[in-house]
């Protein structure tokens, strides 16, 4: 093993690696901050040149660069413009952007990069530490797991409901969720569903096109509405929104958060059906619901956590899902998947036998990650600054190129100006949701987690093995997931009707005021 | 980021510039009818790559087009057809069985049938030493049929689906009572089966390979004509018991309606000649895809004769 | 006293006729589930029926629920501060908004998506951002039209050369005559 981690670090420590891996970084976070153009996508373009490179290690080092890029430059367009392309970037955009928007863009920057990296480096030390015996565990899951951690990540719904107006929440989810049934996107959904003949609408409303409808353009559009929104009339502000520092109170609030998050990411990701955008979800919604009531209410608005932790989780996820590549040949993600046919066209055929057969590769991957990660955090350190300056251009040009922005993401996918119209349409309608105060995060939850929920139901439900719903209880692990999901519904609301009850002495003593 | 753009501005002009002695077709315009990393995707930059590396066309650049599970880009090319005579449209196997399920407005024949030129067979894989034989599985399921669930990367119906219900009909199987899981990646469902969920998977050849070579799965059978010389000792389905059981998922190309005989045959002679040559190799190579050649009239007579087993089989299933 | 029509109620009602629609279409689709799928356990039109149902509860209830006492009590001084600076547009700010704005930029999108196609990718989003600028009030017209040139170029430039797409730039008759 340490013969192995050498070998690695001997070929990471070359001019040629160093210059690959700085080039990679810059590529990623340039291409990764136009909406729809993800890690994914962006590895699927790199892999050519990555083949040419011709060794292995060195190629995947570059590659390790260019996923970390791309998935910084995706935070840094869900921070700034409330415009995540891809869906693993949505939960950094909850707070994120709000954060950004009341003049801490350089803060928010800051906490997504430090996070990001503190995720992406325990990742990598726990597939450091602990590959081999996880690949077991990531074969314990089955779909009833799946269905029940799917139900555990819709629990970040309730960071989104209105005190009271729970129900309104719990509408929108639907909402999302009947979105997510039009067309074949389902592994059930054998015939088109609620497409009315309309040849576009058979693959489904694409989640680009519904990410950027529902936060980017309704976004732009309040921006229109009202002039001074979000706008610091404060002095000092322009010096705000480049500040970068982290108080001692705010880095203490930090590390729990990631200490938890990376670790939850990292399990979540190696699950070869869930993955960073679950883990992300997840993460959202655990620190939500464990959190002092206090520091619950800045859910949504801006919370320290809220950005930490989805940050943290779907880059611990990312490193997790190299754990089934690796170890069974098993792609979990896409971003694997394409990675596992760049690995097989360098000649390297990942599965039980990599570690033992090929130990310079196996570690020279992940000595890539430790090192994409440290790279992107010096490149990128010193750019936040510049970076978000982008919020004090002036709005008559910053809106039209959102507006802009977000178009090109849905075109760039499809090519289809049907992907557009339905944009604007989702941009107007929630617009007006938007005006009557129902909350819209729980539509992309229900969007992006109700498909996910159907297969894995579906399949649960046709397995012979059980009848009907008993996977339930005939499998600890769901039963437990589902039991952990229902506790962290109530634990928030029972602990809240205990406050109340000991506020209720003060409350009625103002209340006959009135 | 510079760097890379020059770079790629020159490969592009070596491209365009190269008018080598044995140039075929001077441009050659991709349309994908998926995103970028898929299947279809692959193939359209595979083909490009090989026939402008080799010199034998011009050059080449690639749409995306998604939407419709295809159905937008084809009806594009039907609409625009005459001002798309330098287009190649990719496809595969499913634009017959969408076709059939009704849910595409258009048909392969509404299209000019270039060529099909890669493929892929069908395989029933197993967990190491859970059956050693297809009929070994036949005799499990008939002894308890709740002891069996099936899994594939295609929906229920599909083309998965369909290669397995198809094989375990003909080993005297009743296919319409095995539970069939689907699933939405061929690596998910991989995991699927190592934890026992599934207790067979039927999925591609090319895939089925690579885990038999990591000896994660046996294959039991696949459903070529012929042993391929890759696995000498997977048999095909019709010796393992299955009996008659043939089946090849093509990738081809399409073009407009109305392209001239002349060109088509240019495109046709273009391909042929791609085979040869040392740039295809390695791109095959990288992929897993065989070779099959299947230009022109064949290619037509392969399609038909492909629409009428499948729609058979689906109907007699009772999946249309 | 409570108001009868809230926005809540406004948007209950919409999504309840939205939802009954949906039902009925999720009922309907059994007629294109083939035999084979009729008896399986979960079929293509089994969660949009649970889907729709629970959507018809949850519209009534939106619709039913009483209107008072929904004011957000918060403890944290610095947060209701912020989320004043954040909150969006109420029904009660409606007049102050700029509504004319607003719509013309949604007409001016719905243009720009038609005839993106057909006029080519660059000079139509040039049009796009120099317009959108213009009906924001911006009259800085150099920086504008660099900066409307220079964003569509520089987006074509990164998809043409470093992802190796094609995105059709110009109008399709200039692009026959330069050959393309």
């Amino acid at each position: 093993m340490l013969e192995g981690i050498l070998t690695g670090l001997s070929a990471a420590f070359t001019f040629q690696a160093i210059a690959l891996v700085v080039l990679g970084c810059i590529i990623g976070s340039f291409i990764g901050m136009v909406p729809g153009l993800g890690p994914m996508q962006v590895i699927a373009i790199m892999i050519p040149v990555a083949v040419g490179i011709g060794e292995p290690s060195i190629a995947m080092i570059m590659l390790a660069g260019v996923y970390y890029g791309a998935v910084f430059g995706g935070s840094t367009s869900s921070i700034l413009i409330n415009a995540p392309g891809v869906a693993s970037t949505v939960a950094t955009s909850f707070d994120g952007y709000p954060m950004a928007r009341k003049g801490f863009a350089g803060k928010a920057l800051t906490i997504a990069a430090i996070s990001s990296f503190a995720g992406g480096t325990i990742g990598a030390l726990l597939l450091t530490a602990a590959a081999k015996p996880l690949a077991d565990v990531a074969l314990l899951f089955q779909s009833p797991e799946y269905l029940a951690v799917m139900v555990l990540g819709m629990t970040a719904v309730a960071a989104f409901g209105e005190r009271g107006r729970a129900y309104k929440a719990v509408l929108m989810v639907i909402f999302g969720m009947i979105l997510a049934s039009v067309g074949e996107g389902s592994q059930f959904a054998n015939r088109p569903r609620f497409t009315f003949s309309y040849v576009p609408l058979q693959d489904g409303i694409s989640s680009i096109t519904l990410i950027m409808g529902l936060f980017a353009v309704p976004e732009a559009f309040f921006l229109i509405l009202d002039p001074k929104r979000g706008q610091y009339k404060g002095d000092g502000a322009s010096k705000e929104i480049t500040n970068m520092r982290i108080n001692a109170k705010e880095a203490r609030e930090m590390v729990p958060v990631i200490g938890r998050q990376s670790i939850l990411g990292f399990l979540i990701g190696v699950m070869p059906g869930a993955g960073a955008t679950i883990a992300s979800l997840m993460g959202y919604a655990m620190e939500r619901n464990i959190a002092p009531k206090e520091k619950r209410e800045e859910f949504g608005k801006g919370s320290l956590r809220g950005l930490t932790a989805p940050e943290t989780a779907n880059n611990a996820a990312s490193t997790g899902s190299f754990v089934p590549m690796l170890t069974l040949g098993i792609p979990g993600s896409g971003t694997t998947a394409i990675l596992l046919v760049a690995l097989i066209s360098l000649g390297v055929q990942p599965g039980p036998g990599l570690i033992n057969d090929n130990p310079e590769i196996f570690w020279g991957i992940i000595i890539s990650m430790y090192f994409g990660n440290v790279v992107l955090l010096i490149l990128n350190y010193p750019l936040i600054p510049y970076i978000a300056k982008l919020l004090a251009v002036p709005r008559t040009f910053l809106i039209p190129f959102v507006l802009f922005f977000s178009m090109v993401g849905a075109y760039l996918v499809s090519q289809n100006p049907a992907e557009l119209y339905t944009m604007i349409v989702l941009g107007v309608v929630t617009t007006i949701l938007r005006l009557a105060r129902f909350p819209i995060a729980p539509i992309v939850i229900g969007f992006i987690l109700g498909i996910r929920m159907e297969d894995n139901l579906g399949r649960a439900l046709t397995d012979p093995d059980y009848v009907g719903f008993s996977f339930i209880w005939e499998r600890p692990m769901t039963l437990a997931f589902l039991l952990i999901a229902v506790a962290m519904l109530l634990y928030p609301m029972i602990e809240g009707r205990l406050a109340r009850r000991e506020r209720k002495v003060v409350a009625d003593s103002t209340m006959n005021k009135d | 980021m510079l760097k890379k753009l020059t770079l790629g501005a020159a490969a592009l002009m070596t491209a365009a510039s190269v008018a080598s002695a044995d140039q075929m077709v001077d441009s050659v315009h991709f349309l994908i009818p998926g995103g970028a990393g898929g299947g279809w995707d692959g193939t359209a930059r595979g083909t490009g790559e090989a026939l402008t590396g080799a010199g034998l066309l011009g050059s080449a650049s690639f749409e995306n087009m998604s939407g419709g599970g295809g159905g937008v880009a084809i009806g594009h090319l039907i609409e625009n057809a005459d001002s798309m005579h330098d287009t190649m449209m990719v496809n595969s196997t499913p634009i017959v069985i969408r076709s059939l399920q009704g849910v595409f407005p258009y048909n392969f024949s509404d299209l000019t049938m270039i060529a099909g030129t890669i493929g892929d067979y069908g395989a029933l894989v197993v967990t190491p030493g859970s059956s050693t034989s297809l009929s070994d599985l036949v005799a499990a399921y008939s002894a308890d049929p709740s002891s069996i669930a099936m899994g594939g990367g295609s929906v229920p119906g599909g083309m998965d689906h369909l290669i397995g219900a198809m094989v375990m009909n003909a080993a005297g199987a009743d296919a319409t009572q095995i539970a069939y899981l689907p699933f939405d990646a061929g690596g998910v469902a991989l995991a699927a089966l190592l934890s026992g969920e599934i207790e067979v998977l039927s999925t591609g050849l090319g895939e089925a390979l690579a885990q038999q070579k990591a000896g994660e799965v046996d294959i039991l059978c696949i459903t070529s004509d012929a042993r391929i010389a890759d696995a000498p000792d997977v048999p095909t389905c019709s010796e393992a018991g299955a009996d008659g059981v043939y089946f090849v998922n093509w990738r081809g190309f399409f073009s407009s309606p109305s392209l001239p005989d002349e060109k088509a045959e240019a495109y046709r002679a273009m391909l042929g000649a791609m085979y040869e040559t040392p740039e295809w190799e390695a791109v095959r190579a990288r992929n897993g895809w065989v070779e099959i050649f299947n230009p022109g009239d064949d290619f037509v007579a392969f399609l038909e004769n492909q629409e009428q087993v499948i729609g058979e089989l689906m109907t007699s299933l009772g999946f249309l | 006293m409570a108001r009868l029509l809230t926005p809540d109620r406004i948007i209950g009602v919409i999504l309840l006729i939205f939802s009954c629609l949906f039902t009925w279409a999720a009922f309907d689709l059994e007629k294109t589930i083939p035999p084979f799928f009729r008896n399986q356990p979960m079929r293509l039109d089994t969660l949009p029926r649970i889907l729709g149902v629970f959507s018809i509860i949850a519209s009534v209830i939106t619709i039913i629920s009483p209107t008072t006492g929904a004011k957000r009590v918060s403890d944290n001084k610095q947060l209701k501060e912020s989320e004043d600076r954040m909150a969006d547009l109420s029904f009660e700010t409606f007049g102050q908004a700029k509504w004319g704005q607003l719509c013309a930029m949604i007409a001016l999108m719905f243009v720009y998506a038609s005839v993106l196609r057909l006029g080519g990718f660059i000079p139509t989003t040039f049009f796009l951002l120099l317009f959108g600028s213009i009906l924001l009030g911006e009259r800085r017209w150099i920086a504008m039209v660099i900066v409307s040139l220079a964003a569509p170029l520089a987006i074509w430039l990164l998809v043409t050369y470093v992802l190796q797409r094609t995105i059709v730039p110009l109008p399709a008759p200039l692009m026959n005559l330069i050959g393309g």
